[in-house]
């Protein structure tokens, strides 16, 4: 119930703010504990398109951290084959109530923009991104055109 | 027609000011007022003293955002304001008396420009504006004159008691005086002497100095200040960052030091799932990055009663389980409580026949050193004694007992392999930071991670932990044979040392 209240006031915010990196917030009436957005990066290679993730929030919230999932597939060394991600600041024993949903985003968004190699998910992604940029950009271009979800016009 | 005047004059004043600023009273046809000029501080506005530390002198400050008030007692005479002035005192209890003299002179001053008016307001006006600015203070008070009375008198006090009882003599008047700033040699008594004459000229009628007595200046402005601003924090409105309602301080928990507030029930809120969480050792500030800490006084006055007891006796049990006779299995799917033989190091579970050293709950390693046992002894002794003598001998032991059908903590709950420190997961990923030293661990294993890439150790394809980054229930339906506790996981099981 405090969950609900504090939600849709974030929601609100979020949407009256107008972020340019996350957007067409879709939220089901009925469930305001789920919240599908498109993830919008503005740094190559990934600025080619854009990714459908899935924030769920536990009922507890906010006393519990939210869960992030990506639904689009991307070739990034921080996020695995199953959309999952490691983000510091919703894990459990980081987790502040006090965080917003913006914040969370927004880390989101800055790990998206720029990899962290030191802490892969994924190996192989991490390796090719320090031995060779190039490559992994060219097959992370590819792979976002590829796979990813067509970017807002405006 | 002065007591036209003077009536309308006290009326005008009622309305501007607040009861606390202006209030009177008449008796017979004389109007009796007290005002209460509240100083307005700049930000940032400090006490300084010095403080001997041993051999050096240090500067101390001490911030403040309210001064006790400086009281003007007014009485009006019959032909005020035609022919004679208000008759008034000055009272202080942090001003020194040569300020107070200025200020007097100040007010007299004012009614001579402005002889036949009225100069209640003209007054009340120039002390609560100026009054910091005519006598030059900006953003500190020097209160070292102020303790040096403090102390003197005290030490006087004490001293004329005594001799009083034998030579009633020793008054503040002007012959003693003289006898002892003649017959000493001492330093301290020449301040006596200049304390004495300050208080022969205190004898000018406008002026009180409040700053003499037996109560501790500092104690006490910082007292006052304290007071004073708990009552404004109780008025003031502050918006909850957790459920975003705007409530009155009185219906809110202030962090301390980062002054960072939340509404009471959302603290309270935040404590309830610690608990639920068995994370009750740190209870940080709930803002993003902040590591102000609850005090458990606040955790007291949050919860209820029952709730508190819960609290503290896991509390206690989290910091108990480091010393008991008893300790747990620290299988992770055991956790049968085993009782210590005396003088033993290691232990046998009676349920799983689990071997281990009861220090650092691994596998009991014999006559090789043991890391955890140094700190054991470290903390033992004295904080039994200290748990002792908060809860009393026989409560420890009922603590203990209770905490065996507690079993949050074991399954939520690891050491920190480098500093012992107790980690708390819910869920999230298996490489684990310690929130004190920030070392990366592996929560299946609690093996320390590589610094420089923690999640090796679940890429490796010879680490114990392949493919073990997130926790089981993450994973999919028919990847592990999820119950059964096979040969494997009993080989898991032997690496384990689990914190309990
Ligand atoms: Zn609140
Ligand atoms: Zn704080
Ligand atoms: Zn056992
Ligand atoms: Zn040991
Ligand atoms: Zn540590
Ligand atoms: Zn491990």
């Amino acid at each position: 119930m405090a969950a609900t209240r504090r939600l849709q006031k974030e929601l609100g915010d979020i949407r009256q703010s107008g972020m340019k990196s996350f957007r067409d917030i879709h939220v089901d009436e009925t469930n305001i504990l789920t919240w599908q957005g498109l993830i919008v990066p503005d740094s190559p290679p990934y600025n080619k398109g854009a990714f459908k993730i899935e924030i769920n929030f536990p009922a507890e919230y906010p006393f519990k951290p939210p869960k992030i999932n990506f639904k689009t597939k991307i070739y990034h060394p921080n996020i695995d084959e199953k959309g999952q991600v490691c983000l510091p600041i919703i894990s459990a024993e980081n987790w502040k109530p006090a965080t917003k949903t913006d914040q969370v985003i927004q880390a989101l968004v800055a790990l998206v923009n720029e990899p962290e190699p030191e802490h892969p998910l994924r190996a192989d992604l991490a390796e090719e991104f320090l031995r060779d940029r190039k490559k992994f950009s060219k097959n992370a271009e590819e792979y976002t055109k590829k796979h990813s979800e067509k970017r807002p016009a405006d | 027609m002065d007591s036209e005047k003077q009536k309308d004059e006290v009326t005008a004043l009622e309305s501007i000011y607040t009861d606390e600023e202006f209030s009177y009273f008449k008796e017979g046809n004389v109007h009796k007022i007290t005002v209460k000029i509240f100083p307005i501080l700049p930000q940032n506005f400090c006490l300084t003293y010095k403080h001997c530390n041993g051999t050096t002198l240090e500067e101390k400050k001490i911030f403040i955002s309210n001064l006790p008030p400086v009281i003007l007692s007014i009485i009006l005479p019959l032909d005020y304001p035609s022919v004679s002035p208000p008759i008034y005192t000055l009272r202080s209890s942090w001003l020194r008396y040569q300020a107070m003299l200025k200020l007097c002179n100040e007010l007299n001053r004012l009614w001579n420009m402005n002889k036949g008016q009225e100069i209640l307001f003209t007054w009340m006006n120039f002390l609560q504006n100026d009054l910091l600015e005519f006598l030059n203070i900006k953003d500190t008070i020097d209160i070292d004159q102020a303790l040096a009375y403090y102390r003197i008198s005290k030490s006087n006090f004490e001293r004329d008691s005594q001799i009083c009882t034998t030579n009633n003599s020793l008054n503040c008047n002007s012959n003693n005086n003289h006898n002892v700033a003649g017959s000493s040699k001492e330093p301290q008594k020449k301040m006596i002497r200049n304390m004495r004459r300050t208080r022969h000229k205190a004898l000018d009628t406008r002026v009180i100095c409040d700053i003499i007595g037996n109560k501790n200046p500092l104690q006490m402005l910082i007292d006052y200040n304290e007071m004073k601003s708990q009552a404004q924090f109780m008025k003031d409105l502050f918006k909850c960052n957790i459920c975003f309602a705007d409530k009155l301080g009185q219906y809110c928990t202030k962090f301390i030091p980062c002054s960072h507030v939340f509404c009471k029930e959302c603290t309270a809120n935040y404590v309830r799932t610690k608990i639920g969480d068995g994370s009750v050792q740190n209870i940080l500030c709930p803002e993003e990055k902040c590591e102000s800490e609850l005090h458990l006084s606040q955790v007291k006055e949050l919860l209820l009663p029952e709730e508190f007891y819960k609290f503290d006796s896991m509390l206690l049990s989290s910091t108990l389980d480091m010393m008991t006779d008893i300790i747990y299995c620290p299988r992770r799917n055991c956790q049968y409580p085993v009782s210590k033989e005396e003088d033993e190091k290691m232990a046998t579970c009676p349920m799983c026949r689990y071997v281990f050293c009861i220090y650092c709950k691994m596998v009991y390693h014999g006559i090789e050193p043991c890391k955890m046992k140094i700190v054991v002894k470290d903390a033992s002794v004295e904080e039994i004694e200290e748990l002792k003598r908060r809860y009393g001998e026989k409560q420890v032991q009922l603590m203990i007992e209770n905490s065996r059908s507690e079993d949050w903590i074991y399954s939520h709950s690891q050491m920190c392999p480098k500093c012992y420190t107790a980690i708390e997961k819910a869920d999230g990923c298996n490489k684990m930071t310690c929130w004190k030293c920030g070392t990366y661990f592996c929560w299946n294993c609690l093996q320390k991670l590589d610094k420089n890439d923690p999640y090796m150790h679940f890429r490796n394809p010879s680490s114990r932990c392949f493919e073990k980054l997130w926790p089981r229930e993450y994973e999919d339906e028919g990847d592990v044979d999820n119950e059964a506790i096979g040969e494997q996981d009993l080989a898991n099981n032997y690496f384990r040392l689990f914190y309990v």
